[in-house]
């Protein structure tokens, strides 16, 4: 993929939805230049290891989920005669307590709605580290989407259809490729290059509540000049 | 079989071997995984002149990642872990010492906050659904092979030092060379180097010098012919290891069209 200063590899690809029941995980390498093999079995290596972090650290997910609902009924439980006792017995210590209770008693029931939500995720991360592999030889510009991507966003480069800047670069990702992959990508450079923002309300309490993917990193560069 | 990648990095009279920044991770997620399938490979990039010897720096490959393992198990961040937790609990934390100093008398506000405070903890150890320590790395330095590529980015960092008339501007054009080239393993070599210009005198955990082939083989009495001017005939190489060479793709390949 183009970047400002020159070209970079990135791995297209959800961990969480490869299943090692489907085979092995196949490495196709896209690129408008020759590669030489030491590049390639950087890219590779360097996919293994994320893949199979990831598949380590996701594996837990999920697993233990009847556990955590059995944690979370008696953590509501407590919550439950708490809030019966302070309703019972109005005070100013139930003023003050009772606002704050959803801060410290929803977090098991939460950890339960997270691990029930991610069982599949964990489920195929196990697989994954029982018995995933790498094939060992990736395929080279093979035919596929992800080829057509590549040599679009080259080609309105090339015709100057965009500027070679992260921000256009992201731009013409979305609009004109329609490639979430490359967006992630460039949101990533873009990510790296600035200082970090605090998130809005909202995306936190989003975060904090709601059950989500797990995260699967965006794996791989290996730059080159601008050619 | 799990790859691994070990740069054999291009300095003056030979290469400093360097684990890939992955290597540590990649042994660290072969924990879980079946015997069968974690078999190690790892590929030694090099600049791809003729003057590397794949098989003799073999036995120094396998010491630079080991040495990566062993820095990576040193540096695990334990505190950081137990921290990152407090932190995702200090509001229960808070709350339950709130309950317990004002709970007074009444019972209910002092269970309600040590189950905050210890209960919950207390548990979630007991169901087995708290943090896990690691085990030990599946690593083993046994029946590792190991092959050799080329890499295009590492052939123009050799180039860089081969046309600097000295040793600190070699170090410096390579340097930034391979900064361009975003080789951070190559360029945290050149880093240490143009500080301290003698490679045999790196600090193993930078990266384990290794002579060239023709500078060994000099050294040795120069009996052997010189492998940088003399390089074998196809099909007759004395190295066991695979070497692949670059170009070797279909020419019809649909990308050699692009953009």
């Amino acid at each position: 993929m183009p970047t400002e200063t020159g070209a970079a590899f990135f791995v297209d690809a959800d961990y969480a939805e490869l299943d090692a029941a489907n085979g092995p995980v196949q490495l196709a390498v896209y690129s408008p230049y020759e590669v030489s093999p030491g590049e390639v079995a950087v890219v590779r290596g360097r996919l293994e290891a994320d893949l199979f972090s990831y598949a380590a650290s996701a594996a837990e997910l999920g697993r233990a989920w009847m556990r955590h609902a059995l944690l979370a009924i008696l953590e509501l439980t407590i919550l439950g005669v708490l809030i019966a006792f302070l309703i019972a017995n109005p005070s100013r210590v139930a003023f003050i307590v009772g606002w704050a209770l959803p801060f410290g008693f929803f977090i098991a029931t939460r950890s339960a709605l997270h691990a029930f939500a991610q069982r599949q995720y964990g489920a195929r991360a196990r697989r994954l580290l029982e018995s995933g592999a790498v094939i060992a030889e990736p395929a080279i510009s093979q035919f596929g989407g992800s080829l057509a991507h590549v040599r679009d966003i080259w080609r309105g480069l090339d015709e100057g259809a965009f500027a070679r800047d992260t921000v256009s670069l992201e731009l013409a990702s979305e609009r004109l490729l329609r490639w979430p992959g490359a967006v992630a990508f460039y949101r990533s450079q873009r990510d790296a290059d600035e200082p970090s923002r605090p998130r809005p309300l909202r995306s936190r309490l989003a975060r904090l509540l709601l059950p989500k993917r797990p995260v699967a990193p965006l794996t791989t560069l290996v730059a080159r000049p601008r050619p | 079989m799990m790859q691994l990648v070990c740069w054999a990095v291009p300095v003056r009279g030979g290469y400093v071997l360097r684990a890939d920044q992955a290597a540590h991770a990649a042994v660290q997620s072969a924990d879980g995984r079946r015997p069968q399938f974690v078999d190690w490979a790892v590929a030694i990039v090099h600049p791809g002149s003729s003057g590397f010897a794949a098989e003799r720096v073999r036995r120094p490959t396998v010491l630079a990642i080991e040495s990566a393992m062993r820095r990576g198990a040193q540096t695990r961040p334990e505190p950081t872990g137990r921290l990152a937790r407090l932190h995702r609990s200090w509001t229960s934390l808070a709350l339950g010492a709130a309950l317990l100093v004002l709970s007074g008398t009444h019972w209910v506000l002092a269970l309600a906050g040590a189950w905050l405070l210890a209960g919950r903890p207390w548990m979630a150890a007991l169901l087995g659904i708290g943090p896990s320590d690691s085990p030990a790395t599946a690593w083993t330095a046994a029946d590792v092979q190991v092959t050799a590529a080329p890499h295009a980015g590492l052939g123009q960092v050799g180039e860089a030092l081969e046309h600097a008339p000295d040793d600190a501007g070699g170090y410096g054009q390579a340097l930034a060379a391979a900064q361009t080239l975003g080789l951070d393993e190559a360029a945290e070599v050149y880093s240490a180097l143009i500080k301290h210009p003698n490679p045999m005198a790196l600090p193993v955990e930078v990266g384990m010098w290794t002579p060239a082939a023709s500078v060994e083989d000099r050294a040795l009495g120069g009996a052997l012919p010189d492998v940088a001017e003399a390089p074998d005939p196809p099909g007759e190489g004395a190295d066991a290891v695979a070497d692949t060479e670059p170009g070797d793709e279909a020419s019809d390949d649909p990308m050699n069209r692009l953009p």
